[in-house]
């Protein structure tokens, strides 16, 4: 059924597959870019990636205008404050984000501080109320194939102070340019490629579901689970299969502009609040709850789920399985994946098994109920529904 | 025609803003959380380009209806990007959660905090529009703990 309203935007240009970066500078140059300033963290500068960028563009005869490496896994205002001044000092007239999540929504903050010339970032916290004074080109090189955060239109940016975590959600927050170069993203372990890599399939199967889905994410939704389903298994074997690499950056990609246009749902809203009450990684959050989610939201996307077991298990799996069953044999297929990823790699299925302890569940649900994701979900949940999905993934 | 729905808009504002003032004293469930609200905050609701606005204010403790006019320095200011996107949220037509993930209006300040505004106003919906009404935009139509004829008549005289 196709919506009475609703809104698709991707402008972010693509460059996927070999050689990748080395068309980057000519992208930039067509963006009026000449003095790039990278962000990126140390420990991707120690395994040579910050190298593989540089040699790129020098290739071509650019060279990086600054470099900010003092990027800690959870960004702040602080961090975005400190990139600004170093790219106002430098002259700096381009973003080159080269990292994970953390990384890109600095860059997306540092954006937000170039583009509204401001030196105080919170006052535009909310959806859709940016409208830059300048345009500030905008490239994203993933470092991970699971946020998807190259494509989307959300940046969270924390205020220790002020103890909130700032959200942004914005069309102006995409990039302009999206790099997919199998070579970034050829180190990572099998454990961080799992979890990220189930990230990736909860924004798909999220995007594919919530209130917010259309047409268009569908599609995009639709062609990155059928990704996943193939080569994150390959990735999480053979971190060197770069075609498992590229296919994944790929998935990650398009599950991103999948979410970023239908929103995330509750596996996202439990999933945060466990990352902010217990410090669970995202990822392991997103596999661990994944399947509870699923069963908590059967009654009312049934249907939904029972198209998803076409890319989640196949066309053979599908055909077999009759109509009425299709949406509990979807959960019962995304089960038995995490768990397959499980002995793969190690990958936690249940909260116990990454630090959570029972009393901190209500805790969880409080802060659960409290995310804007609750809010696109297609089922309601209150705090007894969450407590209730908290216990069984425990 | 617009004038009409303008003018409807501002009598359905007027009814939501007082109505969820009174919440806030006879529905426990409102009361908690605008108890977890920052003293001094202001919510404002606002059409745009110029077209009607209310706004709220919680003070000394108590959440007080400032009348239907857009303040200075909202902590939440929710904005419908037009009349035609607001008025079947006003009027009971279309779900807050189906208009936001329609993008039908724009949203300044903490999402946390508008999460539980949300709330509020989902609750205050309850009491001010009919069962059937809420039964078609709610899932789970949150249940009355006074009557709506003691809401309706401090919404109109005692807010």
């Amino acid at each position: 059924m196709i919506p009475r309203y609703y809104e698709f935007y991707n402008p972010v240009k693509v460059l996927s597959g070999e050689n990748a970066l080395e068309n980057l500078p000519y992208e930039l140059e067509h963006l009026k870019a000449s003095r790039p300033m990278l962000l990126t963290n140390r420990d991707l500068t120690q395994v040579g990636l910050t190298g593989v960028v540089e040699a790129a563009l020098k290739g071509a005869g650019l060279s990086l205008a600054a470099r900010f490496e003092e990027i800690p896994p959870d960004s702040s205002v602080h961090v975005v404050n400190a990139a600004g001044r170093t790219f106002r000092e430098a002259g700096c007239d381009a973003i080159i984000a080269l990292g994970g999540g953390s990384v890109i929504d600095t860059a997306k903050g540092l954006r937000v501080l170039i583009g509204q010339d401001t030196d105080d970032i919170m006052q535009y916290m909310g959806a859709d109320i940016l409208k830059p004074k300048r345009h500030v080109p905008f490239a994203v090189i993933p470092t991970t194939a699971g946020t998807g955060s190259e494509a989307t239109l959300v940046a969270v940016i924390a205020h220790p102070e002020r103890r909130v975590k700032m959200e942004f959600v914005s069309h102006h927050l995409l990039p302009d340019l999206a790099v997919l170069d199998p070579r970034m993203t050829r180190s990572l372990p099998p454990r961080i490629t799992a979890s990220t890599g189930v990230d990736a399939l909860v924004h798909a199967i999220e995007g594919y579901t919530c209130i917010q889905r259309n047409p268009l994410s569908d599609a995009y939704a639709w062609a990155a689970i059928e990704l996943i389903r193939e080569y994150l298994p390959r990735a999480v074997a053979n971190g060197h299969d770069l075609d498992a690499r590229l296919a994944m950056a790929n998935a990650a990609l398009m599950a991103g502009a999948a979410f970023s246009n239908s929103m995330v749902g509750l596996v996202h809203a439990i999933g945060h609040a466990c990352g902010g009450v217990s410090r669970v990684g995202h990822g392991d959050a997103m596999a661990i709850l994944l399947p509870h989610v699923m069963e908590y939201n059967l009654d009312v996307l049934h249907e939904r789920y029972g198209h998803l077991l076409l890319p989640l298990a196949g066309p053979e799996i599908y055909a077999a399985t009759p109509a009425k069953e299709r949406g509990t044999q979807a959960i019962a297929v995304v089960r038995a994946f995490t768990q397959r990823l499980n002995q793969a790699c190690g990958l936690p299925l249940r909260l116990r098994d990454v630090g959570v302890t029972e009393d901190a569940l209500p805790a969880i649900a409080r802060t659960a109920i409290n995310d804007g994701a609750l809010l696109m979900n297609p089922k309601e949940a209150g705090l007894d529904d969450v407590l209730q999905i908290l216990s069984k993934a425990f | 025609m617009k004038g009409m729905k303008a003018l409807l808009v501002r009598i359905l504002l007027w009814f939501l803003g007082r109505g969820i003032c009174v919440c806030a004293r006879l529905d426990s469930r409102v009361a908690a959380e605008v108890a977890t609200w920052a003293e001094g905050v202001r919510i404002c609701l606002a059409i745009a380009p110029a077209g009607p606005a209310m706004s709220l204010e919680l003070r000394s403790g108590r959440l007080r209806f400032i009348g239907l006019q857009a303040v200075a320095d909202p902590g939440l200011l929710i904005t419908f990007k037009h009349l035609e996107g607001a008025l079947p949220v006003f009027l009971g037509m279309k779900s807050i959660a189906r208009a936001y993930a329609e993008r039908r209006m724009t949203l300044q300040g903490d999402l946390t905090f508008a999460m539980s505004v949300v709330r509020v106003m989902l609750i205050a919906e309850a009491y001010l529009f009919p069962t059937l009404i809420t039964r078609r935009i709610m899932q789970r139509v949150p249940h009355r703990e006074v009557s709506q004829a003691r809401v309706y008549l401090a919404t109109l005289f005692a807010a």
